[in-house]
């Protein structure tokens, strides 16, 4: 039974993350600003913590710094504030996920979820196979033919596992899609079309908690794809 | 030293001062002149003490052999004519009555004259004349004059020469004079004279000297210091300053003239040397009184920089100007043509008809007038060119320097200057409003986002909770709908204001148009499928390289495709095209528009308007918008043609090279 804290100055959104997050058999802790937040942190265990920024007190950002002097739990920001420099400060500070107003519920518990994992299972978990390539939650073990996000086996089909396994083998590199195309269909990219985009497309909304928001399959729009290193 | 160097006091000494050693100056000056009138005086004296040893004595010993010359040839032998009986008689009297201290002995051979007493031998005349002092005699061995006078005159030592010519051996001459000066004659008178005046001579030119440099000093700490006080830097000005500077330049040459005049009338009469200087003194206090009171108010009116404007000509010429600046400027045009075209033809008769110079000179002037002034108004035209199209390409705080210009340019000049201000003042005002309302936006938009993410998490657990009424799953259904609407309407709101305030950084880097639009295609593949849109494309073959920030771009085509998505009609075809032309791209997307549009092409891509005026569809109006304005911030153009119910979108890149 994983304990989660979740700290935002508005009562009724605390309280539905709350029924979301204890269907699914989560023990939750409640706080209504950053010092609150704070105190209960010092009182007891807890294995995850989502955070707002706006509050009173102490807003998110110092909370945040504050307890990664200490702890490195989980902590996935939720905010309104939804500009790029916001979401970087966030994950400069010591944030692992950020998530904005309005989210989707359903996203939350499975962003939720994927933290809870690799805090607590992947972390230690070691693999000796050559073959296997990781990044973040993601895993794909050319041995086994296996895909897995969070330990989540994912289910891929042999162009979509080719095309995932290129570009996990060279991460951070961007290929262009007819790079790609030369290279899983070994032919001239002569006539290319959208049918690589299709794929990646697909491949995205399966390993992927939010497609439009991919954390691992980046688009370059007008170069190409990518997956970053995590 | 600052106080005080400028006080009445010390300038009244100034003037003073200088008066006294200009007169100095000019009585000595004067006293040369006098001096040098009566040859009493040459340059060659200046260190000598003695009259023996002056020029002066020599022009007289030069007088005196003259005349002993010929007085020893009228009586050698020679017939006295009747005329030159008188003559004679008096050099007699000059030479032999006892009374002078000129002594000669003179033989050209048997008959000795000599006025140094009877039966004397040449070799004692000769040990005389030597202690006399000054002497001179004939030296046979040499052949020439030998003595401590100096000859002068070259035709009397001839003369002399010649008394010898009928002689036979054993003449002989001896002059001498007796340097005590006993007896009262015409060379004891010039020792007289010159003993007087001669050391006045030298020491005065000391002083003349000493006292020019004075007077200078003055004269420039005069000039310095007149019109100044020692209160502030303000040039004070007497009342004859505000005189026009014509009548006082007119005063200034008269004076000078008048004086020259008179000076030249004075000149003729003889005057002795005393009275003379005293006339100087007199003249010299006069002229310095009245040319100084004019030169320091030339001074003091060119220090105030009233040399010019307070002239008559000055007043003449700012009168024409006011009067030729109230005309019109047609009138202007047409009196400055007429006059030139005039005095033009006027010059150019006289010139070709006559042959004047001076009306050639005028023709040349009246050409130099007309090029400076034609150069000057192409100028000035260029400058107020140059301006306008600085301030035209956004330079909005470009401003002309009035003082470049002249006349009616200079108006034109502050008239652009108030326009261009007037635009900056707009522009600024409108970047500032921009700003606020896109901070209003954000700060609202916060606001609105935290009741709403409650409104969508309810919606979602209400819709756990699985009710068994289909009317109450149809609500929540709009419910969800409207409250994802909502959300999507904030950020896009968000976007646009921050989009039309250029509140955003954009990262250019080159983009492949092609793979982009591939990119695109297969994100939207799936949802042209579902509404039954056959997508046609037609792309090179090869990269084509634009210069973009890679997600804004994304943005430009996602909209346009969404656009597609959201009004096109069902089962239908859209083209989607790129063209490559010489240095630009062109990406454009077809549709057949499923409503009528009642909109212009141009009101479509305006914030918040749309097509189909009903709502009903999820559209926003806001997607054209930022289209439109992502485009341009880019360097690219957007455009948007209707034609019936074929819908085209546009947007133009230049290629990257």
């Amino acid at each position: 039974m994983n304990r989660i804290l979740v700290c935002d100055d508005d009562k009724e959104i605390v309280e539905a993350i709350e029924i979301y997050l204890q269907q699914e058999g989560y023990e939750i802790c409640k706080a209504y600003d950053g010092e609150e937040a704070l105190a209960i942190l010092k009182k007891q265990a807890v294995d995850l913590l989502i955070i707002d920024v706006m509050m009173p007190r102490l807003d998110g950002i110092r909370a945040t710094l504050k307890i990664r002097e200490e702890s490195s739990i989980p902590i996935i920001i939720l905010s309104a504030k939804s500009e790029d420099s916001d979401k970087i400060l966030g994950l400069n500070v010591g944030a692992d996920d950020y998530l904005t107003k309005p989210f989707n519920p359903l996203e939350l518990v499975a962003r939720v979820k994927s933290q809870l994992r690799r805090y607590t299972k992947l972390g230690n978990a070691a693999e000796n196979s050559q073959a296997v390539y990781r990044t973040g939650g993601l895993a794909i073990n050319d041995d086994l033919k296996e895909v897995t996000v969070d330990d989540e086996p994912v289910k891929l089909t042999p162009i979509e596992y080719n095309i995932l396994l290129l570009l996990m083998k060279n991460q951070g590199k961007v290929f262009s899609i007819s790079q790609i195309y030369e290279s899983i269909w070994n032919a001239d990219a002569i006539g290319a079309d959208n049918t690589v985009a299709v794929h990646i497309r697909h491949i995205r909304e399966k390993i992927e908690i939010n497609p439009k928001e991919p954390r691992y399959i980046k688009v370059v729009w007008g170069v190409g794809y990518k997956i970053d290193k995590v | 030293m600052k106080n005080g160097q400028y006080s009445s006091g010390i300038k009244t000494a100034a003037m003073v001062l200088q008066m006294v050693f200009l007169i100095v100056v000019i009585v000595f000056f004067s006293l040369i002149v006098n001096l040098f009138g009566r040859s009493m005086l040459s340059f060659r004296d200046i260190g000598n003490n003695s009259f023996f040893d002056s020029y002066y004595y020599v022009e007289k010993m030069g007088e005196e052999l003259k005349e002993l010359t010929s007085y020893l040839q009228l009586q050698m032998g020679m017939r006295i004519r009747e005329e030159d009986k008188d003559l004679y008689k008096k050099y007699k009297l000059e030479f032999d009555d006892g009374d002078s201290n000129f002594y000669y002995w003179f033989s050209h051979g048997e008959k000795v004259y000599t006025n140094m007493g009877e039966h004397i031998k040449e070799d004692e005349a000769l040990k005389r004349a030597k202690k006399f002092g000054s002497y001179l005699y004939y030296d046979d061995d040499t052949i020439s004059f030998q003595g401590n006078i100096k000859q002068a005159d070259k035709r009397t030592e001839m003369d002399m020469l010649r008394l010898f010519r009928n002689g036979s051996n054993g003449g002989g001459l001896v002059v001498a004079v007796d340097t005590a000066l006993e007896k009262k004659d015409a060379i004891a008178d010039a020792a007289n004279v010159y003993d007087t005046y001669f050391p006045w001579v030298k020491s005065g030119l000391l002083i003349a000297i000493f006292s020019l440099l004075c007077f200078l000093i003055c004269m420039i700490y005069i000039t310095l210091a007149t019109g100044r006080g020692n209160e502030d830097d303000k040039i004070r000005l007497h009342r004859i300053d505000y005189f026009p500077t014509e009548i006082l330049l007119l005063a200034f040459i008269a004076f000078v003239g008048a004086l020259i005049a008179f000076c030249a009338r004075l000149g003729r009469q003889s005057w002795n040397v005393s009275s003379s200087l005293i006339l100087t003194g007199t003249l010299v206090f006069l002229t310095d009184t009245v040319l100084l009171t004019l030169y320091l108010s030339f001074v003091r009116k060119i220090k105030a920089d009233i040399f010019i404007s307070c002239s008559i000509t000055a007043h003449v010429f700012h009168i024409l100007k006011e009067g030729m600046r109230t005309q019109r400027i047609l009138n202007r045009a047409v009196i400055s043509f007429v006059g030139i075209a005039v005095l033009g033809l006027l010059f150019a008769w006289q010139a070709f008809a006559n042959q004047h110079m001076w009306a050639i000179a005028g023709l040349f002037c009246v050409y130099i007038y007309l090029a400076a002034h034609f150069l000057q108004q192409a100028v000035q035209r260029k400058k107020i060119l140059n301006g306008i199209i600085q301030i035209s390409s956004g330079n909005l705080d470009y401003k002309f320097h009035d003082a470049e210009f002249t006349g009616d340019y200079r108006e034109l000049a502050e008239k652009i200057n108030t326009i261009g201000e007037g635009l900056y003042n707009a522009v600024e005002e409108n970047v500032k409003n921009e700003r606020l309302k896109t901070e209003l936006i954000t700060n609202v938009s916060h606001d609105i986002k935290t009741p709403l993410t409650s409104i969508i998490n309810y919606i979602n657990l209400i819709k756990l909770e699985k009710i068994q009424n289909e009317k109450l799953e149809n609500y929540v259904d709009i419910l969800e709908k409207k409250s994802l609407r909502l959300k999507q309407l904030m950020e896009d709101l968000v976007e646009v204001s921050k989009i039309t305030s250029g509140n955003i950084t954009l990262d250019m880097q080159p983009i492949n148009m092609v793979e982009l639009i591939y990119q695109t295609g297969g994100e939207f593949n799936e949802i042209f499928e579902n509404i039954g849109l056959t997508i046609v494309t037609r792309l090179p073959k090869e990269p084509v390289m634009i210069i973009a920030d890679g997600n804004r771009i994304w943005r430009v085509v996602q909209n346009l495709y969404s656009n597609v998505a959201k009004y096109a009609m069902k089962d239908t075809r859209v083209y989607v095209e790129l063209k490559v032309n010489e240095d630009t791209a062109k990406f454009s997307i077809k549709d057949i528009s499923a409503q009528e549009i009642h909109k212009s092409a141009q009101d479509l891509s305006e914030r918040f308007v749309r097509g189909d005026e009903s709502r009903g569809t999820e559209g926003n109006g806001l997607g054209l918008s930022i289209a439109r304005n992502l485009t341009s911030l880019m360097g690219g153009t957007f455009e948007i043609t209707l034609d019936g119910d074929l819908f085209t979108a546009s947007i133009t890149f230049p290629l990257c090279k």
